[in-house]
């Protein structure tokens, strides 16, 4: 002992580690040979997570590896950012649905492999219950250049070739993703710089038939959310014809696009025949037919929950109509008007809805020229309320004084039910 | 755009405003926070529920206006897109408008144009054709002119409403940026707020906390003082039992030290004690020698001596030493040999009793071995005397002479040894009784007799003392008075509160106790008394009618005499002593043969045969030897004879064939058959006398 000491100044007995933990050490040192973990104890798992490397080949690393501090080790390794929260708290989740979103994102049609994206999808399907797709690449015809913007740049010229513009086809994905849940799109290049055009923010015909067809295999979504991209009337009313009878969606946006009276009418079709809970549609072209379609949707239906049709062009025609509807429905607890150029025609119209329904519970008729009536016409109505826990109706051209007396009662239904819902479970709870 | 200003400066009021609340509920719960040691635990809950339905109305609120921040930002937003899109339609409408003016005037013009060149046309002078040319071409400038100003005019616009574009971008990112900053604050404001309620709750709790620990302190100091109190009560008396403990240790130990101590006194006293024996015998035999030596070198003797005497000491020592060492040794050795002897002594001692019961079974075999031998004697002389007198019998039949027999109840009787066992065996006396023999009687008379006397006489004592018990217990009280002499004094004084009869029972028992009489023989010595009482009476028979007047009810000392106690007692002993030493023998030896009877017996089974038999039956030898000689000479004419029949049967054979063969030669054969006859005769009467002889 005396004589190792002397020999090694840096000796102590604290650095030598223990044998279980050597073989532990070598097992890890070998891992990609020969995979020891199912028969090894929990610690020793952990032992393992923590120190095999990184650089395994991911389908070998997916079977042997459940979600845990590898894949922690791997997320944290590829990203900055890492939210676990956003993903069920689950690493290995976040990890293969980032990766998959990132391979998708920079998949280039007719250069990139399909197989790349499917040898990905053998190994993650299981795992995938999200995919947030923030662009899609337009193809690239010459073949010489590879890099994004280059190709960007190349679609440029190529702009008049509308046939071969067609994005990532979605169907060779999402009939295989049996556990998706939602799906966020994007027909949108980010960064694209001087490089602009406007058919990269586009989706092309046959894109939205493939979409269309892709959506319709994927039994589980339950969330589609299709943004920003240039969604006409024509092909609004594609997608929701293969959506009609999906078995599991329940919420739908299709904000910021160009939607219209047409789109809008086989929208209120979908209501009518599927459960929707939320439909987005923010940021629209819709008037005044298209509002009545929905309205009449809205009267028949006993699913949805949320509607927002904010910065449309409804007018009163369109408000008054949902308003009508509104005293029908004893389900949607959401309402989002804002900015709709309605005047206090649906003011009117909506403060008899809220004098007798008690499942509204937040409205909003932000940026709408209510006026001195309407302003009237909603303290009223809100005097009688109990459930409205929410209303904006900011830049309405109402008083600042019944702005705050309206705001008022809305912060004591909202006071009150705070109060109730914790005696509530209190109740509850005693029972 | 100055809404969404408006709505910018009003965003920062709100923190102001719940910066003052905050404080206010700072305050409050300050406030609160004074007296909470005091007040119960009841109270403390209200006041936790209290303050934090304060804080979630306070992060409600808070939340909402931050919320209503954002809201209003995106309103501002939408408002903004709003004017955007309904400035976009105007602007279009009056491009569209302005197009359309431009179109029409265009059309106009060009109307006009054309209407000049139908003019042109028709016109033919050069002159003419000039200025209408002119006209025109001025016309068409005038038109290209107005599209290049329109051209111009729409550039401009797009100039300028690039420029706007420009400027409405970077107002964006300032707008972008100010909301960031705003954000920014917010999230800041929130996490104050966030960061106050938590210090304060921590700081509510924490005191709740103190409240509790001093509570829960106070309990357990006051719990730890009760059981140190107790432990130290316990520990108190644990250490009193202990010193208590300790001083009866001590006490004993001292005890025994001191007890020790006198032990080792005593023991020293007595050694000393020993050794000044030893000096003294030592100073004695000192004395003796140096008065020995007193004549001779006193001085150096004496030193020579005492130093010898020491070293006899020493050696003596040793030698008591060795002496004790060997006596333990022989000690052992004698326990051992004793033990050994003792074994031995058993095992003889068995051995010798083992002996005695063969010696008794072997005598007890002899004897019945003699006893067979003694009867088979007998059965085998009286088979000879039979067989001498069946042979003088025949010989006084030969002779011719009378015979008698004599005494044949005699011959017939058994032997005295076998009479003896008929008599103990009662069957066979029964059977013996049915042939009366006078002499067996006799000596029956003659052996038994004796004790059969006795017995009567015994059973009737004994039948006389049950009948008159009375006066037995008068004998026995004057027997106890008489020989009072012999009762101890102590007994005597012990009896004198008993009763009469206990009294004489306990007297009599110690008297035969004293005489070596037991129980068994009262009756005798009372039956002895008895007779003397019989005898006295027979001597009194004559002066018994002189004293009949006397009392009757002092019989016993009429009847008997006192005087006469003693002696009868001396008889009565010695004849039970004698009685016991002869009973003794009897019982060790076998019983004494009678052998006078025997050899009367056998005398006469000896001269059974008569000396004048004898006489006779001499004679008779004689004749009878003469006889045989004759019977002799017979039987040697005998063969002869026989060898003579032979042949005459021979002969007859031969005769019968003959005659068989011959029945003509019938006559002959007859007559050769009588002489046949004839022989034959003669020898019948022969052996006729000799089977005579020879019985």
């Amino acid at each position: 002992m005396r004589r190792i000491i002397a020999e090694d100044l840096d000796w102590s007995l604290a650095t030598v580690s223990s044998l279980s933990n050597l073989c532990l050490q070598c097992i890890v040192n070998n891992f990609e040979e020969k995979p020891i973990y199912e028969e090894l104890t929990s610690s020793e798992k952990d032992f393992i997570q923590n120190r095999v490397s990184l650089s395994l080949p991911l389908h070998f690393a997916a079977n042997v590896f459940p979600d845990g501090v590898y894949w922690k080790r791997r997320c944290e390794q590829k990203w900055k950012v890492c939210d676990v929260s956003n993903y069920g708290e689950s690493w290995k989740r976040m990890f293969f649905e980032r990766q998959l979103e990132n391979i998708i994102e920079l998949f280039v049609p007719g250069i990139t492999e399909p197989k790349t994206v499917l040898d990905m999808v053998t190994l993650c399907k299981d795992h995938i219950k999200k995919l947030n797709i923030a662009q899609l690449l337009p193809p690239v015809k010459e073949p010489q250049t590879e890099d994004e913007e280059q190709a960007t740049e190349l679609t440029l010229e190529n702009e008049d070739d509308k046939s071969g513009m067609d994005h990532f086809d979605f169907r060779i994905l999402l009939d295989k993703l049996t556990n998706l849940e939602e799906l966020h799109l994007v027909y949108k290049v980010k960064s694209c710089g001087m490089n602009f055009e406007w058919s990269m923010f586009e989706m092309t015909n046959r894109d939205c038939e493939s979409l269309a067809k892709a959506l319709k295999s994927c039994k589980t979504l339950k969330l589609f959310r299709l943004h920003l991209s240039h969604l006409e009337d024509k092909k609004c009313r594609l997608l929701v014809k293969y959506l009609l009878d999906h078995p599991s969606l329940r919420t739908l946006d299709f904000s910021h696009n160009v939607i219209g009276d047409s789109g809008a009418r086989a929208i209120g079709k979908l209501l009518t025949k599927s459960k929707l809970e939320i439909l987005n549609l923010y940021d629209n072209n819709i008037g005044g037919p298209g509002a009545k379609a929905i309205a009449h949707a809205l009267s028949k239906n006993t699913t949805l929950v949320s509607l927002n049709l904010c910065l449309n062009r409804l007018n009163d025609e369109g408000g008054q109509a949902i308003c009508k509807a509104l005293l029908n429905n004893k389900t949607l607890l959401h309402l989002q008007l804002g900015a709709n150029g309605v005047t206090w025609l649906t003011a009117l119209s909506l403060s008899s809805v809220l004098a007798q329904n008690n499942t509204l519970k937040s409205i909003n008729l932000s940026c709408n020229t209510l006026g001195e009536v309407g302003g009237n016409a909603l303290e009223e109505a809100m005097s009688h309320n109990t459930s409205v826990t929410e209303c904006n109706i900011h830049l309405t051209d109402i008083e600042e004084r019944k702005v705050s007396v309206i705001n008022q009662m809305v912060w004591n239904n909202q006071f009150r039910k705070q109060e109730t819902s914790p005696r509530e479970k209190n109740t509850e709870n005693a029972n | 755009m100055e809404e969404a200003d408006k709505v910018h400066e009003e965003a920062p009021e709100p923190p102001v405003l719940s910066d003052n609340q905050e404080d206010k509920k700072g305050a409050s719960s300050f406030k609160g926070k004074e007296d909470p040691t005091e007040e119960g635990n009841e109270e403390l809950k209200t006041k936790m529920q209290e303050e934090k339905k304060d804080v979630n109305k306070r992060i409600m609120s808070l939340q909402k206006r931050l919320t209503t921040l954002v809201t209003n930002i995106q309103t501002a937003a939408d408002a903004k897109e709003m004017e955007r899109r309904s400035g976009m339609e105007d602007n279009c409408r009056i491009r569209d408008e302005r197009l359309k003016n431009d179109a029409k005037a265009c059309q106009e013009k060009v109307e006009e144009i054309r209407k000049g060149w139908s003019i042109v046309n028709q016109k033919v002078v050069h002159s003419e054709l000039q200025s209408v040319l002119d006209s025109q071409q001025q016309l068409c400038a005038a038109v290209i002119e107005d599209k290049k100003k329109l051209i111009r005019d729409l550039q401009q616009e797009r100039r300028v409403k690039e420029d706007q574009y420009l400027k409405n971008l970077r107002r964006l990112d300032e707008e972008i940026k100010l909301m960031l900053d705003r954000m920014q604050q917010q999230f800041q404001n929130l996490s104050k707020a966030y960061s106050e309620e938590l210090t304060q709750l921590q700081g509510v709790y924490q005191q709740e906390i103190e409240v509790l620990l001093a509570k829960d302190k106070a309990k357990l100091d006051k719990h730890m003082k009760e059981h140190w109190d107790t432990e130290l009560e316990s520990l108190m008396e644990r250490r009193r039992m202990v010193e208590e403990s300790e001083k009866t240790v001590h006490d004993v130990m001292l005890e025994n030290t001191t007890k020790i101590k006198l032990m080792q006194l005593e023991e020293n006293a007595k050694s000393q004690a020993r050794l000044r024996e030893q000096q003294q015998m030592k100073g004695k035999s000192v004395v003796l020698n140096l008065k020995q030596l007193e004549h001779g070198n006193k001085n150096a003797a004496y030193n020579a001596k005492l130093e010898e005497m020491k070293g006899k000491i020493l050696g003596t020592s040793k030698e008591v030493k060795n002496l004790k060492t060997k006596y333990a040794k022989q000690k052992d050795k004698f326990m051992k040999q004793r033990q050994y002897l003792s074994e031995v002594h058993k095992r003889s001692r068995q051995h010798y009793e083992r002996m005695q019961k063969e010696v008794r079974y072997t005598t007890a075999a002899d004897a019945r071995k003699f006893e067979e031998m003694w009867v088979m004697m007998e059965e085998e002389v009286t088979q000879l005397a039979e067989k001498a007198l069946a042979i003088d019998s025949l010989i006084c039949k030969h002779l011719g002479l009378a015979w008698e027999r004599p005494s044949a109840a005699f011959m017939e009787s058994p032997g005295p040894r076998r009479s003896q066992e008929h008599d103990t065996n009662p069957n066979s006396h029964l059977l013996q009784t049915r042939h009366p023999s006078h002499c067996s009687q006799r000596m029956m008379d003659a052996s038994v007799g004796p004790s059969l006397e006795r017995d009567s006489e015994h059973s009737t004592g004994v039948e006389e003392g049950e009948l008159s018990s009375e006066t037995l217990m008068k004998v026995m009280e004057l027997l106890c008075d008489e020989t009072g002499f012999l009762v101890e004094d102590k007994l005597r004084k012990l009896l004198v509160p008993m009763e009469k009869n206990e009294q004489t029972i306990v007297k009599l028992h110690s008297l035969f106790a004293v005489l070596g009489l037991k129980e068994k023989d009262l009756p005798k010595l009372l039956h002895e008394f008895l007779l003397m009482y019989e005898r006295q009476q027979g001597e009194r028979t004559e002066g018994a009618e002189a004293m009949e007047n006397s009392a009757t009810a002092d019989s016993t000392s009429r009847l008997i005499k006192p005087n006469y106690v003693l002696p009868t007692l001396r008889r009565f002993l010695e004849q039970h002593r004698k009685r016991s030493s002869s009973h003794q023998q009897s019982s060790l030896s076998h019983p004494a043969r009678d052998t006078s009877v025997e050899e009367a017996y056998w005398d006469r089974l000896g001269n059974i045969i008569t000396e004048e038999k004898l006489k006779l039956w001499d004679a008779a030898e004689r004749e009878l030897k003469q006889y045989e000689e004759v019977l002799m000479d017979i039987s040697v004419l005998v063969p002869e004879t026989e060898l003579l029949r032979q042949q005459n049967t021979e002969l007859r054979m031969q005769l019968q064939q003959i005659l068989s063969m011959l029945n003509s030669l019938w006559l002959s054969a007859e007559g050769r058959e009588k002489k046949s006859r004839t022989r034959k005769s003669r020898p019948s009467t022969t052996t006729s006398s000799i089977t005579q002889c020879s019985l």
